[in-house]
C-alpha cells in the first residue's frame, strides 16, 4: 500500500488541530471547575476544612510532596505519610516525588506542582530559599504548609511566615543531629586526626549542609577545619567503591570516614576490607547489611534520622491544623537514633518491620 | 591483548580493511593513546608514584569496565545517527531482573542473566521501532522511555537494591580481577566486546550499513538499497544488550545492584563516545576510539583522588575534554561537508555507501 505524502501531510495536520481543539476544551473545563470550587479569600484553609469536614463528613485533602521516590530514606517518608493518612479517617494523602534527583530544583518544581492544584495543607521539604516563592504562593491561597525533614534554613527567610513555619516543623536540627554524631564519634577517634566527607551530591544544599554540619561538629570539639576533608562521590556504589578505595590510598593518615548515605556506607565498609584497614565509620541510613555490619565492628555509628516518624507527625500537624484549625501545632524532633552494637538489634526488629530506613 | 595491539597499528596505520571500510581514525587513535600515556605520567608525578601501581590499573578498569561497555553499544548507535538516553535504565534493568529472579524464585544464574539481557534487548527493540516508526528525534523518545523506565523499576524494586549473593562459578567468571595482570574482568569484557564490535563494523556488511545509515542523514544509503530503518532498529537493540550486559557485569563483581546504579552512565558513555571520536552527526566513529575514551575518563576519575586534587574538579575536566572533543569533531565535519576531506575520509563516504 502507497500512501501519498499530502494526504498523510493532511492527516497528521488534522490530528494536530484535533489535539489542539481537545486541549483547549480540557483546559476550559478545567478552569471552569476551578471557579465553581474556588474558596472565599477571606477563610483560611484550617476554617474551611474544618468547617466542610463537620457539615458534609467530606475527607480533608493534603499533599506530601517527596524529594526522591525509591530511595531507601524517602520511601520510609512515603510509607509514614501514607500510613498516617489511613490512621486519620477523614485525612486523604497525595503522595509525589520526583523518581530521579537532578538537584534541588526537581524537587521545587514538584512542590510547585503541588501547590498549583490548591490543596487544603502541603508537606515540603524546605531544601532552600528558593522554596520561598513557592511556600509564598501557598500561604497566600490559603493552603496550609507544613514543613518536613529540613526547615532549618526556613528561618532565614525574608517572608516572616515563612521563618515562623520553621517552629512548627517535624525533622530533624541537621546542625544538632551531626554534633551529636560527631560528639560520640569522637570517642572512637582522637581530636585532630585526619577524617573524610565523602560527599555524593556535592553542590546541593542538602548534602554540602550535613558536610558542613559535620566539619562546624568536629570544629567546636577540637577540631581544626583542614583536618576534615570532603571528597566527592556518587549515587553509584560500585563506583563509589573506587572511589574511596583510591581515596583511602592515596591518603593513609585518614583516621575517620563518614559517609551519609548507604550508597557510599555500603562501598566504604567494603573498601576498608580490600585495603585492610580498621578504621571507624559514620555511615547514614538503613540497608540490609548495616545491621551485621555494625555488629562485627565495620561500621562505628550508624545515623538514623527516623524517617518515618519525621513524615507520619508532619501529616499528624497537617491534620491537627484542617480538622481543628490549630494555629501553631508543635514544632516534632523525631530523635536522632545513633545505631551502635549496643542497640542495633532493636532497630533491626524496626527494620524487618518496614518502619526504620 | 596482543590482538587489540595489532589493531590498534593497523588503525594508526591507517590499513583500510579488507572491504575497504573506513578505519581512519588514525589520527584520533594516536591522539588519545598519546593522551592516556601522557595523563599517565602527570597523574603518577602529582600523586607522587602511586598513580602507576596495581592498586590503581584495578581501580581504573573497574571504573573502564562498564562504562566502555555502555559506550561501546552507544558508539554504534551514534554512528548510525542516534542516541539512547535511556541506557542508564537498561544498565539497572538486566541485574534487577536477574537478581529478583534468582533471590525471589531461585532460579540459576544462567537463566536468570538470560531473562535481565533479554528485557535489556525488547526494551532497545521497543526504542528502535518508537524512533523509525514515530520519526521523532530519538533523544526525546528516549528520555520518555528513561522516565518510564525507572517508574518500573522503582515498583519492581522497592527495596532500592537487589543483592547477588549466592556464590556461583558464573558470578566469578563475570566479576572479580584477572589472575594473571591487575586488570579488572569488566575492563577484559571490554576489550573482548570491542574486538568483536571492530570486525563487525570493519568486516561485515552489517556495519557498513550501520556507517551508511548515519552518513548524511542515511539519504545515499536509502539510495543504494541499504535496509536503514532495520539497521536503526537493530542499533538500538544492541545497544540496550550491551548496557544490559555492563550492568550484569557490574552486578556480578560488585555483588550489588540498585536504583542510582550507574546514575552518571547515560551521559558519561556519550562523553567518552565523542572523546573516542565518533562524530554527533552521525556516520563516523570507532569502537577503540570509545574504548580509550572511557579508560581515558576513569583515568581522571582515579588520578584526581590520588593527586589529592578537590574532586569537584572531575566534571569540570570532564566537561572540558568533551568540549575540546566536540570542536575537534565539529571543524572536521565542517571540513568534510565543504569538501575539503582528505581523500581517505571521501573514500570513506563513497565505499560506505556503496558496499552493500
Amino acid at each position: 500500500m502507497s500512501i501519498d505524502s499530502s494526504s498523510l501531510l493532511n492527516r497528521r495536520s488534522f490530528i494536530v488541530k484535533s489535539a489542539v481543539l481537545a486541549g483547549v476544551g480540557v483546559g476550559l473545563a478545567s478552569c471552569s471547575r476551578a471557579e465553581e470550587s474556588s474558596e472565599p479569600v477571606a477563610a483560611t484553609p484550617a476554617d474551611t476544612a474544618a468547617s466542610e469536614a463537620a457539615s458534609t463528613g467530606a475527607s480533608i485533602s493534603a499533599v506530601f510532596v517527596g524529594s526522591l521516590a525509591g530511595f531507601p530514606f524517602w520511601n520510609q517518608i512515603e510509607l509514614g505519610a501514607r500510613n498516617a493518612g489511613e490512621d486519620f479517617a477523614d485525612l486523604e494523602i497525595q503522595w509525589t516525588a520526583p523518581t530521579t534527583y537532578t538537584g534541588t530544583g526537581q524537587i521545587v518544581q514538584f512542590s510547585e506542582a503541588a501547590v498549583a492544584t490548591k490543596p487544603k495543607a502541603v508537606a515540603l521539604n524546605y531544601v532552600g530559599p528558593e522554596m520561598d516563592a513557592c511556600i509564598t504562593t501557598a500561604l497566600d491561597q490559603g493552603t496550609a504548609v507544613q514543613l518536613y525533614n529540613n526547615f532549618a534554613a526556613a528561618t532565614q527567610s525574608k517572608d516572616p511566615r515563612i521563618a515562623a513555619l520553621a517552629i512548627t516543623a517535624s525533622g530533624l536540627d541537621k546542625d544538632a543531629l551531626c554534633k551529636l554524631s560527631a560528639t560520640q564519634f569522637a570517642e572512637s577517634v582522637a581530636v585532630g586526626d585526619e577524617l573524610v566527607f565523602f560527599n555524593q551530591l556535592p553542590g546541593t544544599p542538602e548534602w554540602d549542609g550535613i558536610q558542613n554540619a559535620y566539619i562546624a561538629g568536629f570544629e567546636s570539639l577540637g577540631w581544626k577545619k583542614d583536618q576534615i576533608k570532603v571528597n566527592p562521590a556518587t549515587l553509584d556504589p560500585a563506583e563509589n567503591l573506587q572511589i574511596i578505595e583510591s581515596y583511602l590510598t592515596a591518603n593513609p593518615n585518614t583516621k575517620g570516614i563518614i559517609c551519609a548515605d548507604v550508597t557510599s556506607g555500603g562501598p566504604a565498609v567494603k573498601a576498608k576490607e580490600k585495603l585492610g584497614l580498621d578504621l571507624p565509620l559514620i555511615t547514614w541510613n538503613l540497608e540490609d547489611s548495616t545491621f551485621a555490619d555494625v555488629e562485627r565492628g565495620a561500621i562505628t555509628q550508624n545515623v538514623n534520622q527516623q524517617p518515618y516518624l519525621q513524615s507520619y507527625f508532619a501529616v499528624a500537624n497537617m491534620y491537627m491544623i484542617l480538622k481543628y484549625g490549630f494555629v501553631a501545632p508543635p514544632y516534632v524532633d523525631p530523635g536522632t537514633l545513633l545505631i551502635t552494637a549496643a542497640n542495633v538489634a532493636a532497630v533491626q526488629s524496626q527494620f524487618e518491620q518496614g518502619i526504620a530506613g | 591483548m596482543q590482538g587489540l595491539l595489532i589493531i590498534v597499528l593497523a588503525e594508526l596505520r591507517r590499513i583500510p580493511g579488507p572491504n575497504g571500510c573506513p578505519v581512519n581514525h588514525g589520527r584520533t587513535l594516536a591522539g588519545l593513546v598519546a593522551a592516556i600515556i601522557g595523563v599517565a605520567l602527570v597523574f603518577n608525578f602529582l600523586s607522587s608514584g602511586k598513580f602507576i601501581a596495581e592498586s590503581t590499573a584495578l581501580s581504573v578498569t573497574n571504573l573502564a569496565g562498564p562504562l566502555g561497555i555502555i559506550a561501546l553499544g552507544v558508539t554504534v548507535l551514534m554512528i548510525a545517527g542516534e542516541f539512547d538516553l535511556s541506557v542508564a535504565a537498561t544498565f539497572v534493568t538486566a541485574p534487577v531482573v536477574a537478581g529478583l529472579v534468582m533471590e525471589d524464585y531461585g532460579i540459576d544464574p544462567v537463566p536468570a542473566l538470560l531473562l535481565g539481557l533479554s528485557c535489556a534487548l525488547i526494551l532497545g527493540f521497543i526504542n528502535g521501532v518508537l524512533v523509525v516508526a514515530t520519526g521523532i528525534p530519538s533523544f526525546i523518545v528516549t528520555l520518555a522511555t528513561l522516565f518510564v523506565i525507572q517508574m518500573f523499576l522503582r515498583i519492581l524494586l522497592p527495596q532500592f537494591s537487589v543483592e547477588w549473593n549466592s556464590e556461583s562459578g558464573l558470578k566469578d567468571f563475570l566479576g572479580g580481577k584477572l589472575d594473571i595482570i591487575p586488570v579488572a574482568k569488566s575492563f577484559a569484557w571490554l576489550i573482548l566486546l570491542g574486538l568483536l564490535l571492530w570486525f563487525l563494523m570493519n568486516h561485515s556488511r552489517v556495519g557498513n550499513w550501520v556507517y551508511a545509515t548515519g552518513s548524511r542523514r542515511g539519504r545515499p544509503a536509502r539510495a543504494m538499497g541499504v535496509p536503514t530503518r532495520a539497521t536503526k532498529i537493530g542499533c538500538f537493540a544492541l545497544c540496550a544488550l550491551l548496557a544490559g550486559l555492563a550492568g550484569i557485569v557490574q552486578f556480578a563483581d560488585y555483588g550489588l545492584i540498585s536504583l542510582t546504579s550507574g546514575s552518571d552512565d547515560n551521559l558519561m558513555a556519550i562523553v567518552a563516545t565523542v572523546i573516542g571520536g565518533t562524530s554527533l552527526f552521525g556516520g563516523r566513529g570507532t569502537v577503540l576510539g570509545t574504548l580509550l575514551g572511557a579508560t581515558l575518563l576513569s583515568m581522571f576519575n582515579i588520578g584526581l583522588i590520588l593527586s589529592g586534587v578537590q574532586g569537584n574538579w572531575y566534571f569540570s575536566l570532564v566537561g572540558l575534554l568533551l568540549l575540546i572533543a566536540a570542536i575537534v569533531n565539529s571543524r572536521s565535519q565542517t571540513r568534510w561537508r565543504r569538501g575539503t576531506a582528505t581523500p581517505d575520509e571521501e573514500r570513506q563516504t563513497m565505499v560506505t555507501a556503496g558496499s552493500t
